[in-house]
């Protein structure tokens, strides 16, 4: 491409499905690596644009198929100028499934985590920086209950590197709120109605692998200075309908999680033709970490009986 | 209960406290044009922007005395433009020489299920309004001439009816804590819409 920093140009994409929102994507070179922060959607009309940050050498086709939202409306072959702008916006994402992957038998958690790596490896994946998912637990102040007349409910905020600029707000069986980081100070502003579970605080960190379509993200669950378990997260990035490229991402997860690889998420289950959102993720994520709170509360309740 | 006062602080447990610094007037209808005409020429040369905005206020009502209040806005009339929370907290009392009304605000683009969202985390709308109006900024300042009308039937932003003969005038400036300087700048543009509107420092307290 030989495409200078903010130099326009532009591709054409065809139509890859038409109906329902309308949009198009299609997937070329797939290695957005030169762009620190995601990228996404400066639209008006049929016409995306992006503004490329300085120093993107060519790979910028990659970013395209990333961005195209399908709320645009780009019902036909939408053309792209050179101009992506920063946004903290997650609007669309590719197909993702969250997973646990067990620690091996008789192995550490950071053991496993680098067989599994290792393998990523062998497969061909390139290694691309690393992320973090992290997720916070409040409930309702008994203060406010009172009047509420109802059981207090759990709210857990997340965030997610991918999207350094939002929020995520989630209830379970709940609605997910997309927020940017300002609600992290309204938090503290609601401490009196919201209090903070204690020693509540969940993250996975770990490395992000590309492997042509596929971004595979293996992370170490950690409360507080403990690992708990291990987190496995894939996005196939040209699909946003799940049942549509359900069975190609199960083929890839055996590929490399072999016995350990999961059922359909149960964000899939409802919406078949929906399309898929950063929030889906962050409900996976949600599920996950609940998951793994609750297995070390069995092993430490077994404990006394042994 | 409200978070203990920001008054001067600029950094608190690492955010910046942004605050709001307001002016308010009105002007009856048949002025509006002199007015608009007279903000086009102070103001920044940007294409006239109107806007349509539908905005609705939630209560939490805990055991403290007053209930937290949060105002939800959304344009209708741009579509796909995100949704706006924003939180506005007591005027800071004080300093009787400063020429605006000075709040804590927090200002939060979310997505459009934000409605759900407050109800399940126990907020209850007291109350909703449509405001149809223009839009100028001059640097950092941002002035606002916009009727209210109030919804006939709940949720039905079609139906509605002027509140009033008038229209609200607001200039207002969100900065961080601690800049007061700001206040005079306000000021000193407010003198400049003498006679066609008094932009002055209205206390919320005093009317109830």
């Amino acid at each position: 491409m030989g495409l200078g920093p903010g130099c326009p140009g532009e591709w054409e994409f065809p139509e890859r499905r038409t109906g329902g929102w309308g949009a198009g994507r299609s997937r070329t070179v797939t290695s957005p690596k030169d762009l620190d922060t995601p990228f996404l959607v400066g639209v008006s009309t049929g016409r995306c644009v992006f503004n490329v940050s300085s120093g993107a050498p060519a790979s910028i086709r990659a970013l395209f198929s990333e961005v195209v939202s399908p709320r645009v409306g780009c019902w036909s072959t939408p053309h792209f100028s050179c101009l992506i702008l920063p946004s903290s916006w997650p609007d669309t994402m590719g197909v993702t499934c969250v997973s646990q992957m067990p620690v091996a038998e008789g192995k550490s958690v950071q053991q496993t985590v680098e067989l599994l790596t290792r393998k990523l490896e062998m497969l061909g994946a390139e290694k691309q920086g690393t992320f973090c998912v992290d997720c916070e637990t409040y409930h309702t102040a008994a203060s406010t209950l009172g009047s509420q007349g109802q059981a207090g409910k759990l709210m857990y905020v997340m965030h997610n590197s991918e999207y350094p600029l939002s929020c995520f707000a989630l209830f379970e069986n709940g609605p997910c709120l997309v927020a940017d980081t300002n609600f992290d100070v309204l938090m503290v502003k609601l401490k009196g109605f919201f209090q903070s579970a204690k020693a509540s605080k969940i993250e996975t960190r770990g490395t992000r692998y590309q492997y042509c379509d596929f971004l595979v993200k293996v992370g170490t669950v950690t409360m507080g200075p403990s690992a708990r378990g291990i987190s496995v997260e894939v996005e196939y990035g040209p699909c946003v309908v799940a049942s549509d490229c359900w069975s190609l991402l199960l083929e890839f997860l055996q590929s490399f999680l072999g016995s350990h690889t999961p059922g359909a998420p149960a964000v899939f289950g409802n919406r078949h033709d929906a399309v898929y959102s950063p929030a889906d993720t962050m409900v996976q994520y949600m599920e996950l970490f609940n998951k793994i709170r609750k297995q070390q509360q069995v092993i430490e309740t077994r404990k006394p009986n042994q | 209960m409200e978070a203990p006062p920001v008054t001067m602080m600029p950094v608190t447990g690492g955010t910046i406290n942004m605050m709001e610094y307001l002016l308010q007037g009105s002007v009856l209808d048949h002025s509006l044009e002199s007015l608009i005409h007279r903000l086009r020429g102070l103001c920044d040369n940007m294409e006239p922007e109107t806007f349509v905005d539908h905005e609705m206020v939630f209560l939490l009502k805990g055991q403290q005395a007053s209930p937290f209040v949060l105002r939800a806005r959304r344009s209708l009339d741009r579509a796909g433009a995100p949704w706006h929370l924003r939180y506005l907290g007591q005027p800071e009392m004080g300093d009787k020489n400063r020429h605006a009304l000075v709040r804590n605000c927090v200002d939060i683009a979310t997505s459009e299920n934000l409605t759900d969202f407050l109800m399940e985390m126990g907020f209850r709308m007291d109350h909703e309004f449509v405001a149809r109006g223009h839009l100028f900024r001059k640097g950092i300042m941002k002035i606002v001439v916009y009727k209210i009308f109030r919804i006939l039937v709940p949720g039905n932003t079609d139906n509605t009816e002027a509140l009033s003969l008038s229209y609200l005038v607001e200039l207002s400036v969100v900065a961080p804590a601690g800049q007061d300087m700001v206040s005079d700048d306000m000021r000193n543009f407010a003198e400049q819409l003498k006679p066609l509107v008094h932009l002055e420092k209205i206390d919320p307290k005093r009317l109830m």
